[in-house]
C-alpha cells in the first residue's frame, strides 16, 4: 500500500519537475558558473593611507624616491645611487626621537676613482640648518657617516637633511655629471 | 491530466517543497554567512596537500580531538575550496541542499512509520525550526551534523523499506548509507542501536537482521578510542558520574525551548519545557496503552543519539541536539496528526507556541552568527589585500575585539592567504598574538610593519597615525620572548646567527642576543630548540650558566642569578662545545633555536 502511494508521489513529482526542469537546469548552471568564475575581489578591501615619509631609506627602493629631494642620480644595479656634490633627503624622525634624540646614519661607498682623482673627500651634513661635524675620507671603500642628532631638532613630522662634499668629480667623455659618493642607505636610528 | 490528478500533483509538490522552502526563508542569512572559527583550520588543510600521500593524510588522519570525518569536514572543505576558493556561498548551498534532502527524508520516514502524510509534514517542519539547527545552518564546520543526519535517516529509510518489501537491495542500501555515515560523524556509531530498537519494538521479525550492524560500530568505537588523544581535563573530558542525568535534563530542556528563552527572567523556559515534555510523555503513555510502541521508539531515538555526548559534562552545545531532535520531531508530528477532539486543539496551541519561540530564537541566533562572520570576512579579506599591497611587511591589526579574536584570529585564518606575519598591536589584550613593544617600534622605524585598524566597512591603514600616537608610548626595551626565526626580532640577534628557516635558526660555535630581563625572582630562562647532543655554555650579562643538551628537541630551563632582577636588558651569549657539518652545506652547525624566553 505504502509503496504504491510512494510510487504515485514520485510519478506526480517527476511530472512537475519535467515541466520546470529546463529553466531550472539553466539557472543552476548559470549559478554554478557565476560562483566558479567569481573569486573574491580584494581590490576594495582596504582603505590605504597616502604615502608617508620613512625614517630609514634604501635609496634604490622605488618608495624612497619622493624623499630624495635633490642631488641624487638614477638607481644603478638596483642597489645604489651616485650623489652630486650637494644632496638632500627628507626623513621622518623615528619613534621616541623627539625625547631621546636619534643617530643620523649614511651608508655609502667612496669609489676608488674618486680617491685616485681627488685624494680625499670631506662630507658634512646639516639638519634643518643646524650643522653636524664633518668627516674626511682619505681612502676608498665602504664607509658610514654617523652623527648624533639632538632631540630638539626632531620634533617635527619630517626633517630635511642636507649633505655636502668638498670636492666632486666630472667623469667626462660625454658624462658631465658632478659625482660625489655612492649611497645605498640613509636614515635616522632611534637611541 | 485530470483536475484531480493535477490537484494531487500540486499537493504532493507542496508537501515536498514547503519544508525546504520554509527552511530557506528561515535560515536565509545562513546562505550569505562567511567562514568562522574552526572553518579556517579546515580551509588550511589544503596547504598540507602536495601529493597522494599527503591527501590521504589530510583526509583520514585523526585531528582536533581525534576526530576522523573525511566526508563532512575534510573532503567537504578540500573539494569546495579547491574549486571555489574562499567563496563561502558554495559551502552554504551544499549545506542547504543536504538539509533539504534531510527534510524530505524525515517526511518520508515519518510517513512510513505513522502512515500519515500530515505527521511527515509536521515532523519535518518541527525539526527544521528546532533551535539546534541554527548553528549548522550558518556555520560550515557543523556540516557534519547535517550530513550525518542524511546518512542516519537514509539508512533508516532503507530499513523501513526492507521491512516492507523484504528486498535484499533495500537491506544493502541500509548498509551502504550506514557505513558512509562513519565518514560524517562519530555519532553514526549508534545507528545499529536505533535499528535494533525499532525492529525489537515494531518489527520483531527483522530484529536479527540488525545485529550484524553492530560489528562495524564496535570496530569504529575501538579505533576511535585508540586514535583519540586522552582528554583528562578540559571541555572534551568524559565524565561518567552523577552529572549525566543533569546533562540529560539540560538537553531535554534545550530540545524543547530555545536558549534565548532561558535568558528571560521568571522561568518561562521551565514552564514551557515541562508543558511540551508532558504532552509528549502523555501521548506516549496513551499510545502504549493501545499497544503502539512507536512513540517509545521515538523517545529511544532521542536518548540513544544523545547518549555519546552526555559524558561531556563541560561541553553542553545546543547543536548536539540536531540528530536526537529527529526522534522528538517524529513523535510530535505523530501526536499532532493523530490527536483528536480537545487534544487536537491542545496540540495545535502547543505547536504554535513551539514554532513561535523556536523561529524567534533561530532568527536571533542566525543573525548574530552571520553578522559576526561578515565582520570576520571584512577583516580576513582586508588582511589578504594588505598582504598583496605590502608583501614584505608584517601586518599589525589594531582594535580587534574578543569576538573577532576568538572566532577568527585564534584560528590563524591568514595562513590561507600566505600571510603568516600578522600580529595584534601591543596592549590588545591577547598577548600570545601581540607583537611586543620593542619589535613594534623597531619594525615601524624600519618600514617592516604596516598597521591597520579593524572595525569599519573596510580595513583602514593607520600606520602613520599609529606612529604619531600609540607607538610614542611604547617601550623600546627588548621583549622577554624572542622567536628566533621571526624577522621582526632579528635586530636583537648578534651577527653570528644563520638565516632563518621554518621557525628556527641554526647557530655556529657561538651566538649572542639581547632579551628583556627578569621581573620577579622566580623568572627563569627558557631555551627551546633542537640539535644533536651538545654541551652549551650560556653566559648572561657575564655570568656563566652551564647546560648539557641530551634531548632532541630540547626545552631547557635555567635559573637566573638574583643580581639580574630588574634589568631591562640581558646580553646572552651561547657557546657550543662542538659543531658539525652536513653534506653540501658548508656551515658549521651546533644547535638550532626556536625561541628563547625569560618568564
Amino acid at each position: 500500500m505504502a509503496i504504491d502511494s510512494f510510487r504515485r508521489d514520485v510519478k506526480h513529482l517527476s511530472r512537475l519537475f519535467a515541466f520546470i526542469r529546463g529553466p531550472y537546469a539553466f539557472l543552476l548552471f548559470l549559478l554554478g558558473a557565476l560562483i566558479a568564475c567569481h573569486p573574491p575581489d580584494l581590490s576594495d578591501r582596504t582603505e590605504e593611507e597616502p604615502p608617508w615619509p620613512a625614517s630609514n631609506l634604501q635609496v634604490a627602493e622605488p618608495d624612497a624616491a619622493p624623499q630624495l629631494i635633490s642631488g641624487w642620480y638614477n638607481v644603478e644595479k638596483n642597489s645604489w645611487r651616485w650623489t652630486a656634490g650637494k644632496f638632500a633627503v627628507i626623513l621622518r624622525p623615528p619613534i621616541g626621537s623627539a625625547v631621546k634624540g636619534a643617530t643620523l646614519t649614511l651608508n655609502f661607498t667612496v669609489p676608488e676613482v674618486i680617491i685616485s682623482r681627488l685624494r680625499s673627500v670631506t662630507l658634512s651634513a646639516s639638519i634643518e640648518g643646524t650643522g653636524l661635524a664633518p668627516e674626511t675620507y682619505p681612502s676608498p671603500g665602504k664607509a658610514i657617516f654617523k652623527r648624533d642628532v639632538p632631540a630638539r631638532l626632531l620634533s617635527g613630522e619630517t626633517v630635511r637633511v642636507d649633505f655636502a662634499l668638498n670636492r666632486v668629480m666630472v667623469p667626462g667623455h660625454g658624462d658631465n655629471r658632478e659625482l660625489g659618493v655612492v649611497v645605498d642607505r640613509v636614515g635616522l636610528e632611534p637611541k | 491530466m485530470t483536475a484531480r490528478a493535477r490537484a494531487r500533483t500540486f499537493a504532493t509538490a507542496a508537501y515536498c517543497l514547503i519544508p525546504p522552502l520554509l527552511c530557506l526563508v528561515l535560515y536565509k542569512r545562513g546562505l550569505t554567512a562567511w567562514f568562522q572559527a574552526d572553518d579556517f583550520a579546515w580551509l588550511s588543510l589544503r596547504l598540507q596537500v602536495h601529493d597522494g600521500r599527503s591527501l590521504l593524510h589530510a583526509l583520514f588522519a585523526p585531528m582536533a580531538q581525534g576526530t576522523i570525518r573525511p566526508l563532512s569536514e575534510r573532503a567537504f572543505f578540500l573539494t569546495l575550496e579547491s574549486i571555489f576558493g574562499v567563496n563561502a556561498l558554495p559551502f552554504r548551498i551544499c549545506v542547504f541542499l543536504t538539509q533539504c534532502a534531510n527534510l524530505t527524508l524525515l517526511s518520508a520516514v515519518t510517513r512510513r512509520l505513522t502512515g500519515s502524510r500530515l505527521a511527515g509534514f509536521c515532523a519535518a517542519v518541527l525539526w527544521m525550526v528546532n533551535n539546534a539547527q541554527a548553528w549548522p545552518m550558518v556555520w560550515s564546520s557543523v556540516y557534519n551534523q547535517i550530513l550525518c543526519g542524511f546518512f542516519l535517516m537514509g539508512a533508516f529509510w532503507f530499513l523501513l523499506r526492507y521491512i516492507e518489501t523484504g528486498r535484499r537491495r533495500d537491506y544493502l542500501g541500509q548498509w551502504v548509507l550506514f557505513l558512509l555515515g562513519f565518514g560524517a560523524l562519530e555519532i553514526n556509531v549508534v545507528y545499529p542501536a536505533l535499528a535494533a530498537l525499532y525492529t525489537f519494538l515494531c518489527a520483531r521479525n527483522f530484529f536479527r537482521t540488525t545485529l550484524p550492524l553492530f560489528v562495524p560500530s564496535a570496530l569504529f568505537a575501538v579505533v576511535d578510542r585508540l586514535v583519540a588523544p586522552p582528554q583528562p581535563t578540559g571541555p572534551y573530558a568524559l565524565h561518567f558520574d552523577g552529572a549525566i542525568p543533569a546533562t540529560l535534563l539540560t538537553y531535554c530542556s534545550r530540545a524543547l525551548v530555545p536558549i534565548q528563552v532561558d535568558q528571560i527572567k521568571g522561568g518561562p523556559d521551565v514552564v514551557l519545557a515541562c508543558l511540551f515534555g508532558a504532552a509528549l510523555v502523555i501521548f506516549t503513555i496513551l499510545r502504549l496503552r493501545q499497544n503502539d510502541r512507536l512513540p517509545l521508539f521515538c523517545l529511544g531515538w532521542f536518548v540513544i543519539v544523545l547518549a555519546p555526548v552526555l559524558p561531556l559534562r563541560d561541553h553542553v552545545s545546543t547543536y548536539y541536539l540536531v540528530l536526537p531532535a529527529i526522534g522528538l520531531a517524529i513523535l510530535a508530528g505523530y501526536a499532532l496528526a493523530g490527536a483528536q477532539h480537545v487534544w487536537k486543539a491542545v496540540g495545535l496551541v502547543l505547536a504554535a507556541v513551539y514554532l513561535l519561540i523556536m523561529v524567534t530564537g533561530d532568527r536571533l541566533e542566525v543573525a548574530w552568527w552571520q553578522r559576526r562572520s561578515l565582520a570576520i570576512q571584512r577583516m580576513v579579506l582586508g588582511v589578504a589585500r594588505a598582504h598583496q599591497l605590502h608583501p614584505t611587511q608584517a601586518i599589525l591589526l589594531d582594535n580587534v575585539d574578543e569576538q573577532l579574536f576568538s572566532a577568527a584570529i585564534y584560528h590563524h585564518p591568514f595562513l590561507i592567504f600566505g600571510a603568516p606575519a600578522v600580529y595584534l598591536t601591543p596592549g590588545s589584550g591577547f598577548s600570545e598574538f601581540e607583537l611586543p613593544d620593542g619589535p613594534t617600534v623597531h619594525g615601524l622605524n624600519h618600514n617592516q610593519v604596516v598597521v591597520y585598524r579593524v572595525g569599519g566597512p573596510r580595513l583602514k591603514a593607520i600606520t602613520s597615525v599609529y606612529e604619531k600616537t600609540a607607538a610614542q608610548k611604547l617601550s623600546t626595551d627588548p621583549p622577554r620572548r624572542i622567536d628566533i626565526a621571526n624577522p621582526l626580532s632579528a635586530y636583537l640577534l648578534g651577527p653570528e646567527w644563520y638565516a632563518p628557516e621554518e621557525g628556527f635558526r641554526w647557530m655556529p660555535h657561538r651566538a649572542t642576543l639581547r632579551i628583556g630581563g627578569p621581573r620577579t625572582p622566580s623568572d627563569r630562562l627558557y631555551l627551546n630548540g633542537f640539535g644533536p647532543p651538545n654541551d652549551l655554555r650560556v653566559t648572561v650579562d657575564g655570568t656563566p650558566l652551564a647546560l648539557k643538551i641530551v634531548d632532541n628537541p630540547f626545552f631547557c630551563i635555567l635559573d637566573l642569578p638574583n643580581q639580574l632582577l630588574g634589568r631591562k636588558q640581558l646580553e646572552i651569549s651561547i657557546e657550543a662545545a662542538h659543531t658539525f657539518r652536513v653534506d653540501n652545506d658548508g656551515r658549521d652547525l651546533s644547535v638550532a633555536f626556536r625561541s628563547i624566553e625569560v618568564r
